[in-house]
């Protein structure tokens, strides 16, 4: 299983390393989580912002760290 | 539906492919089994969430402690990032990057629980009101996720200590980081419901 390591389909041909993936995933993922504070602390009616965020979180896991992509495209 | 299909349909091929071996066909359908497993995970949290918002609307609670919450976060997050780079390191096969990570895993998945217990320690509303429901079942049940992730992770780390993983063949490895990083995802939809929504 996984003979050629975590690497997405999305990322295949982009010339970034499985590592620098995780670097960049880990950063946009500490980045939204500032944004969700400070538009806690800054906008009253903040649903639909944290609804947008969550998913835009949800979504970076699951495409980068769970390889969710791999179910239909193969590795 | 056509991505369901093809899902299905790449399962099948590699049951079909290996002369219907179902040792060969093991990988697409532990793939899928898990994702499955996953899903059904999904409807029990989401349950949660949803009762979350039915019991005590959609107002922001102000007895949280905010900084807690956003630094356990923070900490999930990291867990997920060293979680991610353990399974890059034995996929390459190299072993003493799988053990840092993944122990660095274990270490951050028991500073999270740690902070939900304090967490649990400090609050100031009972389970008996409907926002301290909602807190303590959800919490609760992601925590105890967290804490069975870490003794899966534990003695998935205990295997790959003995020489049990290699960079052809982890798919224990493979399976428990990504239960670990589904974990994440739920929080990641908790954290807001239970800290930050306000309507």
């Amino acid at each position: 299983m996984s003979a050629n390591g975590p690497r997405p389909s999305s990322e295949r041909g982009r010339g970034l390393s499985p590592a620098a993936t995780g670097w960049l995933v880990f950063v946009a993922l500490v980045v939204l989580a500032v944004v969700e504070y400070v538009v806690f602390l800054a906008v009253h009616r903040n649903l639909i912002w944290m609804v947008v965020m969550n998913v835009a979180d949800a979504a970076l896991i699951l495409v980068y760290f769970m390889h969710l992509p791999r179910l239909w495209r193969g590795h | 539906m056509a991505v369901a299909e093809r899902v299905l349909e790449r399962a099948h091929a590699g049951y079909e492919g290996h002369g219907g071996h179902a040792e060969a066909s093991r990988p697409a359908m532990n793939q899928l089994g898990l994702w499955f497993f996953f899903l059904s995970e999904s409807f029990l949290f989401a349950a949660l969430l949803s009762g979350r918002f039915f019991l005590a609307g959609f107002h922001e609670p102000k007895e949280v402690n905010q900084a807690l919450g956003l630094a356990i976060t923070m900490v999930l997050i990291a867990s997920s990032f060293t979680a991610y780079m353990s399974e890059c390191g034995i996929a390459r096969g190299d072993r003493g990057a799988f053990m840092r990570y993944i122990l660095a895993t274990i270490l951050l998945g028991i500073v999270f629980a740690v902070g939900v217990g304090i967490e649990w320690s400090e609050a100031e509303f009972s389970i008996h009101e409907p926002y301290g429901t909602a807190f303590f079942s959800m919490t609760g049940l992601h925590a105890s996720h967290v804490i069975s992730g870490v003794f899966i992770l534990a003695l998935v780390a205990l295997r790959g200590a003995r020489g049990a993983f290699s960079a052809e063949s982890h798919w224990g490895v493979e399976a428990a980081i990504k239960y670990w990083h589904f974990v994440d995802v739920v929080w990641v939809f908790f954290y807001p419901a239970l800290y930050l929504v306000n309507w």
